[in-house]
């Protein structure tokens, strides 16, 4: 069902003039990773020329692959408002592979890790189980968190960022007046403002930035110097393959995946308030996509993407997740490769500016996370494997030079806090789960008051399968009601309740020794219920129904069952 | 007249096992000055029918007397089984 946090959800279509500022605003959004490929091509000491021409072969390969994401019908795309992204999972490989052996090799090596996340991607649905929603939601967490390197030393105008002589002070002012202008447009603005919170953002920045003349000198100049047509050219011919890179992306390659189920998974969240789990088949199709995505970047020759937790962040910020934005979006940035200007205003937008809108993004995604990971009961095996993924992958992102010394093969993870939470948690998630049932069996006599007994075995069980909080709830509650009936003299002696897990159920088994409850499927009336003495009993049975999905009696030789089920 | 209302707020469940125990608190309330009671649910977990049946017997005590039985701070679940099982006409569910 449509969140009613959104204004336009996933199958709507907003007015043409909303479509364009839409995919604009999500453009804007993805011109971080612009910069940040930039940054990266930088250490390669790439020449401008050849930057630009990968900036703008990025750009179509952007556009062309939201478009697929969004497709609904077929082998690919999930359907959703994900656009690609440059991708943190590949940095130290995009370093390793260009600084070491070329562009040719690089862009050789990016197809081929294309190819190995699509067959990646079809394995997902088999894998399901690796990806219960607590390494998911820890996945999330990281996401939002890993993005904030990127932004605040923009936000706070750190000297790195700026060019020589600008002031400090002034750009920092810029940067929060931006983020202030973007949260007050969510939080109060009405109409077009509330849907386009960058875009009024970054707008108001840029005004701010002019004012207080924290416009770069050379920013004016370098959009002046582009022509307004250009053709993108790939920056260098041919392919090169490196045996002794393959490993390294690889693993860069299952890095990547991960964080692509945890994006696919919040677009899923994000649109439907009754989400309950991963739909993995969406996911499969989706980052298909983004294999596919990553062939084509080796082949027009730009570096790696995967999905954009930033973007996703924005269309939940601004209430419009329609996959129609992705069509208006992919235009738009296809259109954006054929006009030169168009790369370089957005290359020379102020780092503050660009700063306050990762950091405004990143709010929205950590917090996604949170909820997701506290959807579930957490036993202290979960507590711990949540735990410690977020530990280690923070202590990557926070002290990265304690892990400078590590093989190299394992760089493209440790570089990446999101992929090394990821791995971490697949890991623990994995060897935690051993010797840990999703059965229980409880005795009961009765003739005793087990409604403490009750209560405390589901919450407990519950926690160490990861059940849903509602699910044990209800479930527990049916308990009761059953209990109540049998307590009417129905049971005599011991009473046992096997429950068993599978992440979609819960069915639980009460069997006992007497005469069986009656399932009254009509309401009894108020005068049943006052004068007739088994009015209370015919309540209870009724009463069955109503919290458990499927309820059903069965007698053996000598036993009587209540057959429970509940939908996780 | 003005109606006397007077105010109870049971703890923990409201099944087979307190039924007693809060059917006779409420009885003797309305058997004093009190014409209708204002039930604080907020501290309830459970209810089950032997609770639904005793809100029963007080809402329609309560109605002989010229009064109502109000309840208020039940946890979502519980307001679904009081409107569930129709007795919202009977036991006036407040915010």
């Amino acid at each position: 069902m449509k969140p009613t946090t959104l204004t336009y959800g996933v199958d709507d279509t907003p007015p043409l003039l909303e479509l364009a500022s839409l995919g604009l605003q999500q453009v804007l959004m993805g011109a971080a990773g612009w910069v940040m490929m930039a940054t990266v091509l930088a250490t390669l000491s790439v020449s401008l020329l050849d930057t630009q021409s990968m900036l703008r072969m990025g750009m179509i390969v952007t556009g062309l692959g939201a478009m697929l994401q969004a497709n609904r019908r077929g082998p690919v795309g999930s359907g959703y408002l994900c656009p690609p992204i440059i991708a943190p999972a590949f940095f130290s490989t995009t370093i390793l592979a260009g600084g070491g052996f070329g562009l040719a090799t690089l862009f050789g090596m990016t197809t081929v890790a294309g190819a190995i996340e699509v067959v990646l991607a079809r394995l997902l649905p088999r894998i399901r189980f690796l990806f219960p929603p607590e390494v998911i939601g820890v996945v999330m967490v990281m996401v939002g968190i890993a993005v904030l390197p990127t932004g605040f030393p923009r936000l706070l105008a750190d000297p790195a960022t700026l060019s020589a002589g600008a002031d400090q002070g002034r750009n920092v002012a810029v940067g929060i007046v931006t983020l202030a202008t973007m949260t007050g447009c969510t939080v109060w603005g009405r109409g077009l403002v509330k849907l386009l919170p960058l875009l009024v953002g970054i707008f108001t920045g840029v005004a701010a930035a002019l004012a207080l003349g924290c416009v770069p000198p050379t920013a004016l100049p370098s959009i002046m110097n582009e022509p307004w047509i250009g053709w993108p050219h790939r920056a260098v011919s041919g392919f090169a393959f490196e045996w002794s890179l393959l490993l390294p992306f690889t693993i860069a390659c299952v890095a990547s995946s991960l964080k692509n189920v945890g994006d696919l998974t919040m677009c899923q969240k994000i649109n439907d308030s009754d989400w309950k789990r991963t739909d993995m088949a969406s996911v499969s199709r989706g980052a298909s996509v983004l294999g596919i995505v990553n062939i084509a970047s080796g082949l027009l020759g730009t570096v790696s993407h995967n999905a954009s937790s930033s973007n996703i962040g924005l269309a939940v910020a601004s209430g419009a997740t329609s996959r129609s934005i992705a069509y208006s979006f992919g235009a738009l940035m296809v259109l954006c490769a054929f006009l030169p200007k168009v790369a370089a205003t957005i290359t020379a937008l102020p780092p503050p500016i660009t700063g306050a809108a990762v950091i405004y993004c990143a709010c929205f995604m950590m917090l996604a996370g949170i909820q997701l990971l506290t959807s579930r009961l957490l036993d202290t095996r979960r507590i711990l494997m949540a735990g410690c993924a977020l530990a280690f992958g923070l202590s990557a992102g926070l002290m990265p030079h304690l892990y400078v010394n590590a093989p190299h093969f394992l760089k493209p993870i440790l570089n990446s806090p999101v992929s090394f939470s990821a791995l971490v948690a697949l890991v623990l998630n994995y060897l935690m789960q051993l010797g840990n049932t999703r059965r229980c069996r409880l005795t009961l006599t009765a003739a005793e008051d087990n409604y403490a007994t009750l209560r405390d075995a589901m919450l407990e069980f519950g926690a160490s399968v990861g059940a849903r909080k509602e699910a044990i709830t209800a479930a527990t509650e049916s308990l009761h009601h059953v209990m109540e009936s049998l307590a009417t003299g129905l049971a005599s002696g011991e009473i046992t309740v096997d429950i068993a897990f599978d992440e979609y159920h819960l069915d639980l088994d009460v069997s006992y020794q007497g005469q069986a409850i009656e399932l009254v499927k009509t309401r009894p009336d108020r005068n049943t219920l006052l004068n007739d003495p088994t009015g209370l009993a015919k309540l209870s049975g009724w009463l069955l129904g109503q919290r458990a999905d499927r309820v059903r009696i069965k007698t053996d030789a000598d036993r009587c069952h209540v057959l429970l089920r509940l939908t996780n | 007249m003005p109606v006397v209302v007077a105010k109870y707020q049971p703890v923990g469940r409201f099944d087979a096992s307190t039924a007693a125990q809060h059917e006779a608190e409420l009885r003797r309330l309305l058997d004093g000055e009190a014409q209708s009671i204002e039930l604080d649910f907020s501290k309830i977990e459970f209810l089950s029918s032997a609770g639904l049946r005793v809100l029963l017997v007080t809402a329609s005590a309560a109605e002989k007397k010229g009064g109502t039985l109000q309840l208020s701070g039940a946890r979502p679940a519980i307001r679904e089984i009081i409107l569930t099982v129709g007795f919202d006409d009977i036991v006036h569910l407040r915010d």
